[in-house]
Order: C-alpha cells, then sequence, then structure tokens
C-alpha cells in the first residue's frame, strides 16, 4: 500500500470522529423534473436537516453531470477533478452515496458519488455535479440519515489544499 | 438452516473523516475500537482512494489510481473470535475515465487518497429472533 504525499505537512489526528446519540431516518421521492442534488438539499434544509448520509435507491435521469478525479498539474493538489462530462439520457442510476454539510451560514454542500448506466449501455461512476442532473420520468429514491448532534462542516485543509468536510460537534 | 435473524436497532451514530494513507477498513476498525462499537453498519462514505484492491470469485483485483473515486461503499463491522471490531466493506470504485470496478474491499490495501468522509452507526441486536 503506497502512501500519498500531500502539498503540506501531515495533520493530526488521522480519523476526525464526532458523535451522536440521536438520529432520524428519512425516505424521499424526487418527481420528474427537480434536480437531483439540489432539490435533496433543499427538502432537507426545510426538514431543519444540515447534515446527514444519504443512500440513493434507485432512479431515473434525463442528463447527467458528472466529474472524475485526474492528477492536479498545477501542483497546489495532489489530484483536481476532470472536466466536467455531460452525459444526455435516458440515465439509469443505480445507487451512490451523499454526505450533506453546511458550507457556510448560508450554504450547505452536498458531496455526492454515485453509479450509473448511460444510454449507450456503458456502467459509469463518479462525482455528480449539483444542478445538471435532472430526475427524468419514473422519480429517484433516496434514504436519509441525519446526524443530530454530529455535523460536517467545510474546512480548509492544510495538508491536501482542498476545502474538505470535517466533522464537528454542534454547539 | 438458512437463515438467521436478528433483531436489533441503531444506537450512535459517528461522523467521521478519513485523512489520507490510513487504511479504509483499518480506519473504520480503529474507529469502533476507540468508541467501543461492537457492531456497526455503514450508512454512507464518499471519498476517495489512492488505488484499490478488491476481491471477487475471481480473486484480487488492483485497480491502480490514484484518485479512485468510491462510489459505492455497504458494509459491517462485527466482533472477530477474539471480541474486535473487524469491517467486512463492499463496495464500487471509479478510475479518471469513469469505468467502475466492484468487489469487496481487501483489509489493508485501500489507503484514502483526499478524504473520506463516512457515517457509521452502531447497531445494537437485541437477541435473535429465529
Amino acid at each position: 500500500m503506497r502512501a500519498i504525499r500531500h502539498p503540506g505537512p501531515p495533520l493530526e489526528p488521522r480519523l476526525l470522529t464526532a458523535r451522536s446519540d440521536t438520529s432520524q431516518e428519512f425516505a424521499i421521492e424526487l418527481g420528474a423534473g427537480a434536480d437531483l442534488l439540489a432539490t435533496l438539499a433543499d427538502a432537507l434544509e426545510r426538514l431543519g436537516v444540515d447534515t446527514a448520509g444519504i443512500r440513493f435507491a434507485g432512479g431515473n435521469l434525463d442528463r447527467i453531470g458528472f466529474v472524475t478525479g485526474v492528477i492536479d498539474p498545477t501542483g497546489y493538489r495532489i489530484a483536481t477533478h476532470s472536466a466536467p462530462a455531460y452525459l444526455e439520457g435516458p440515465i439509469l442510476l443505480i445507487g451512490g452515496s451523499a454526505i450533506l454539510g453546511r458550507e457556510s451560514a448560508e450554504r450547505l454542500r452536498l458531496h455526492c458519488h454515485a453509479a450509473f448506466v448511460a444510454a449507450d449501455g456503458a456502467a459509469r461512476s463518479g462525482h455528480l455535479l449539483p444542478g445538471c442532473c435532472p430526475v427524468g420520468t419514473g422519480g429517484a429514491r433516496a434514504f436519509v440519515t441525519s446526524t443530530g448532534n454530529a455535523q460536517f462542516a467545510v474546512v480548509f485543509d492544510a495538508e491536501t489544499n482542498f476545502p474538505l468536510m470535517q466533522p464537528v460537534a454542534r454547539a | 438452516m438458512t437463515a438467521v435473524v436478528t433483531a436489533g436497532r441503531f444506537g450512535r451514530l459517528l461522523a467521521v473523516r478519513v485523512r489520507p494513507n490510513l487504511d479504509l477498513t483499518l480506519g473504520i476498525e480503529a474507529l469502533c475500537a476507540d468508541h467501543g462499537v461492537r457492531h456497526a453498519e455503514v450508512r454512507a462514505a464518499v471519498g476517495s482512494l489512492t488505488d484499490a484492491v478488491l476481491v471477487t470469485a475471481n480473486g484480487r483485483r488492483t485497480i491502480a489510481g490514484p484518485g479512485l473515486e468510491i462510489a459505492l461503499t455497504a458494509g459491517r463491522v462485527a466482533p472477530d473470535e477474539s471480541g474486535q471490531p473487524r469491517a467486512q466493506l463492499y463496495g464500487l470504485v471509479s478510475d479518471g475515465d469513469g469505468r467502475p470496478y466492484g468487489g469487496a474491499f481487501a483489509r489493508g490495501e485501500n489507503p484514502v487518497f483526499v478524504t473520506l468522509e463516512l457515517i457509521l452507526q452502531e447497531w445494537l441486536p437485541d437477541r435473535q429472533a429465529t
């Protein structure tokens, strides 16, 4: 197992954790025309949920926009995202996971990786882009676990030079 | 006996970030040991691996990165014979072209690349129902 050296010094602890003794479960159905990620985040925010783990349980998309991981040619970071790829539907969303967290006082972040079958019949997977994945006929479904007193919040990480979601205990 | 059903409920929830170069499976096991969690389920996981070693019925397969996106992770933690938490994790990773590869994550051979965001929840078995 090889170790990668990131641009900044290794930070401790290597495992960051926030614990909650409470959580809630939700099932969400998204209808045709909704944006997969933005509509999901909006629905959860209206319920007062700003941190959650999400499991997609299949769905249909009219279009999909996604990126993958590539080496950062500038060296500022060890890696960056590829140029966005856009595929026209019908796209079958097989499954995936997302983490909802707080990016700022006004804004949530939904970090989503998912697997799907494109119109050409090929299975692919990657990092989905908010605002680029309209739900198609038949809708899409997700199960959500909210995290009670444990919150994910975006923090600049000086080891990797990325703003990343990290767990914090809610005040 | 073809099925064993255990009733139970979810307990404490852990929101976790795993930093680079820590193995996915060993990281989850260390986390459970630190918090006294014997049984747990992965509720959601999003992140990337430097390289991946996946095990299927056809054997072990190494997918070279760096920068494999973890698209799906399912799995559980249960105590081994000595009572230590052991994680069995399954999933799908994708390479830079979006090609997916699936299998069981080989213990100790799947280092986190940039980050892994994880929600792990304790499972509290009540009794064996059948």
